[in-house]
């Protein structure tokens, strides 16, 4: 059984060799790229100055706790899977624990668990001979344990939401690795160049450490330090940790072998989410959006996007010397730009299912207004709570309100923007139902004019409550972050009226030319 | 009970209707033509003419009062009353009047300066091989495609020039274009029925009819993307009925739907337009055009060949006998010897 499953995963791997040049090329960048994200981490962790055993194993042990956890969450809630759902083989009837072994097994046999490997096996170098055994045998259950929540975050996401399929693709795991290890070596370079690791990575690593999350990964960094008896202690947790797991894997597939798929129904005679909107075109078109961006895998692919921004854009100023004090308040209104951002092609996204608003003349406010409904309100709580995190951080309470402001003019701004541009220039994109990161081929002029298009203009919209922002900051001054927190908010109110007044204008004169437009794509 | 059982006794009771509601109809059509021959000043009996069709009206509200389930019929005695008595003093009113619909794509002419007129409680059949412009033609007279050149009037409003008016009349289910597949079927009427302008409770009540009338049962409550072809054709039909539209322009409405699914589907049609509404649908299964609609149109390359009633177009022969010979047939197997000398 084992072997059968582990040959079955190495000829999944290579029908995606076999698929032509472009893919083949395409698969192998992939995996060289995670690989190398990999590389690079290890590389960066043997930059420490030798002997300062205590920074370097910190920070081991915090990369351990967030490969655990990403495997985990990644799992569950984005459904990256090695392409063996265990839904799969419930018709066979293979008794749990073969399959459970078998699927564990098949399911080391990925890019990332080798890269994982990479990581663990080449710190044995780093830890020294008198902790080689506790470090090799700590190596082996990291390497294990991540592949086993690997597969129990797999059957937790199959057994909770068969409805919803699993995205398996190779860029959206690529990039996640990618992101995370070029953040963790730009951290690691940046302290190093300073000595020892900050106080709070030791203790954070120190408590992590002692989770079933990150034990196998501290075991080293204890035997390292000459506490062998804490090496074996985490060791002990590591193992327990591991054998709970298969357990819980075996109980799991157990579950899903003998549970038919039951739909998450709406009560019978309800209509959901529509129940509590306003009977109305803007209620419903809001209700409709909603389940969308709840429903849909391109909208929750797209919300990907809305973290990478800052996370692209922190690092590098951060490298550029822009201080601490600055750097926390950006990321709630650049991510309230993305978000803003998002429903730029929204009418296109609807495909031809948007004859119903062309053939029952719904009218172009309303239209326009409920798609903007779920968008505006993951904004709003990305504007506050990002502000109140980023103001906490900042240690002027103040700034709450100038990071506020500025999220919500970005948010504004790029609403009102996509409600013209959704109707103006409707581009080609995936169909509903069609594997979200399979962009069309072509997608023309029309595209880039409205995809930067929108996004500079947001940008220059939010001049004004930008000069406010920077004031608030150089100055100091009480009264500036409130200003700021004035003109964002008229800004976004000012955009989102024009937007919906202009699109929806446009909209009621143009609908049938906005459908055949989005029908040519 | 087992679904099947459940769809297959439906089915039995639907074709027990339909065949009485052929009679019935047939009747009808016979009564209105009198009527028609009434105002021309050819026949000499007014009264008879008169008992006939008020006759036939008769039957036809006893039927869809015996019938509490469907709702097109039963929901609309009021209107269907006064069209008829409308039309039996005056000569038989048009719901739909297209004067020369042209559309070009390109070089190509889809649609060729078509003229159509279709009375008001017609079952029209809108006939045409492949490519013929069938669609083209039925999304202009929707709203969904705007003509090159040519006017459709529906109910006496202008498709282009007065709209909203004009997509009140429609009930449309059009062929190949997708739903908003991620609500539930139920979900999907609340959308329809709200942007029809019906309320909430109003909506509630008819889906619910129009889910037992079409055997929706329990996936109503299921997404639609998860619906098989013949289901999203049914739920597509409740979503044009629900708001009880004088026209139902349908686009292949029996494409891959099964057919115990078609029974049904032709009974409920009948029965709205013996409640005095209009079908326009088009299809290119002949015999089902000939078996159920009492007027046909056949096109061929955007062009009208032959319009009128069944009996007129068919010309003594079957509809499909006169559509092969209308466009034109080739023998196409000609020419291919080799088809005829198996190779080993």
């Amino acid at each position: 059984m084992v072997a059968q499953l582990l040959r079955l995963r190495l000829s999944q791997l290579l029908v995606g060799a076999r698929q032509g040049a472009r893919d083949r090329g395409q698969m192998l960048g992939l995996a060289a790229f995670v690989l190398a994200s990999a590389v690079l981490l290890l590389l960066s962790l043997y930059a420490v100055p030798r002997g300062d055993i205590p920074s370097v194993g910190a920070w081991y042990v915090l990369i351990g706790g967030a490969v655990v956890l990403g495997a985990l969450l990644g799992t569950v809630f984005l459904g990256l899977h090695a392409g063996l759902d265990p839904r799969a083989f419930s018709l066979i009837g293979i008794a749990s624990w073969p399959l459970s072994l078998g699927l564990t097994v098949a399911g080391a046999a990925t890019v990332p668990t080798l890269a994982v490997a990479i990581l663990v096996f080449g710190m044995l170098g780093i830890w020294g001979g008198s902790a080689a055994l506790v470090a090799v045998f700590a190596a082996v259950l990291s390497v294990l344990t991540v592949v086993l929540v690997a597969r129990v975050g797999t059957s937790l996401s199959s057994l909770l939401r068969p409805d919803s399929p699993a995205i398996r693709s190779g860029l959206l795991t690529a990039a996640i690795v990618g992101v995370l290890a070029a953040l963790g070596t730009v951290v690691l370079l940046r302290s190093f160049g300073r000595g020892v690791a900050p106080e709070e990575v030791l203790e954070a690593a120190g408590l992590v450490g002692w989770t079933p999350l990150a034990a196998a990964w501290a075991a080293p960094v204890a035997a390292a330090d000459d506490d062998l008896a804490g090496a074996w202690l985490r060791i002990l947790i590591a193992v327990v940790t591991l054998a709970g797991l298969a357990w819980l894997h075996e109980r799991l597939l157990n579950r899903i072998n003998h549970t038919p798929i039951r739909r998450i129904g709406a009560r019978v005679d309800s209509v959901g989410v529509f129940e509590s909107l306003p009977a109305s075109g803007f209620g419903v078109v809001a209700g409709r959006s909603l389940i969308n961006w709840v429903r849909d895998e391109r909208y929750r692919v797209a919300l990907l996007a809305v973290p990478v921004l800052p996370l692209l854009a922190l690092p590098i100023l951060a490298l550029a010397g822009v201080p601490w004090s600055v750097l926390v308040l950006l990321p709630a209104p650049l991510m309230c730009l993305m978000i803003g951002w998002l429903p730029h092609n929204d009418v296109a996204h609807d495909y031809s299912a948007f004859w119903v608003h062309v053939a029952t003349s719904i009218s172009g406010r309303a239209d326009r207004a409920g798609r903007l409904v779920p968008p505006l309100l993951l904004g709003v709580l990305v504007a506050v709570f990002g502000s109140l995190v980023a103001g906490v951080l900042s240690g002027n309470l103040l700034h709450v309100f100038t990071s506020i402001g500025l999220s919500l003019a970005a948010l504004g701004a790029g609403l009102g923007l996509s409600s013209i541009v959704s109707v103006l220039w409707p581009y080609a994109t995936v169909h509903p139902g069609e594997d979200p990161f399979h962009q069309p081929q072509f997608r023309g002029r029309a595209a880039v004019l409205a995809q930067a298009g929108t996004m500079a203009a947001a940008v220059a919209l939010t001049a004004p409550t930008q000069v406010f922002f920077f004031q608030s900051i150089l100055t100091e001054v009480w009264f500036w972050p409130l200003v700021t927190l004035g003109v964002g908010a008229l800004t976004a109110c000012i955009a989102i009226w024009a937007g919906i007044e202009l699109g929806g204008r446009h909209f009621e004169q143009r609908r049938t030319e906005v459908f055949s437009a989005v029908l040519r794509g | 009970m087992t679904a099947f059982d459940t769809a297959a006794e439906t089915a039995l009771a639907e074709s027990e209707l339909s065949d009485g509601d052929q009679a019935i109809r047939a009747e009808e059509v016979s009564a209105d033509d009198l009527a028609t021959d009434l105002v021309a000043g050819e026949s000499e009996t007014p009264a008879e003419a008169q008992a006939a069709q008020d006759a036939a009206a008769a039957a036809v509200e006893a039927k869809a009062a015996a019938r509490p389930g469907r709702k097109p019929a039963a929901k609309r005695p009021a209107r269907s009353r006064k069209g008829r008595a409308a039309r039996s003093t005056t000569v038989r009113e048009t719901v739909v009047e297209v004067h020369g619909l042209t559309k070009r794509f390109g070089d190509v002419t889809a649609v060729d300066n078509i003229d159509l007129i279709v009375p008001v409680g017609s079952f029209f059949g809108l006939v045409g091989p492949n490519g013929a412009g069938k669609t083209t033609t039925m999304s202009m007279l929707t709203g969904l495609l705007r003509p090159d050149e040519g006017h459709v009037i529906v109910h006496e409003h202008d498709v282009w020039e007065d709209a909203d008016a004009a997509k009140r009349e429609m009930g449309i289910l059009p062929d190949r274009l997708r739903l908003f597949d991620r609500l539930t079927g139920r979900q999907l009427l609340h959308y329809n029925g709200v942007l029809r302008g019906l309320d909430r409770s109003r909506i509630r009540e008819r889906s619910n009819e129009l889910i037992a009338a079409l055997g929706l049962g329990e996936a109503a409550d299921r997404i639609v993307a998860d619906y098989s072809a013949g289901m999203t054709k049914k739920i597509s039909l409740a979503c044009a009925l629900l708001h009880a539209p004088r026209l139902l322009v349908l686009d292949e409405p029996f494409e891959a739907v099964d057919p115990v699914s078609t029974v049904q589907l032709i009974g409920i049609l009948k029965q709205y337009v013996a409640g005095g509404g209009t079908v326009i649908l088009s299809s290119h299964t002949m015999d089902l055009v000939q078996r159920e609609c009492d007027r046909v149109a056949v096109i061929v390359e955007g062009k009208v060949l032959a319009s009128g009633t069944m009996d007129e177009v068919r010309a003594g022969k079957t509809l499909e006998q006169r559509f092969v010979e209308l466009a034109g047939s080739v023998d196409a197997a000609e020419g291919m010897s080799w088809l005829h000398s198996f190779s080993d």
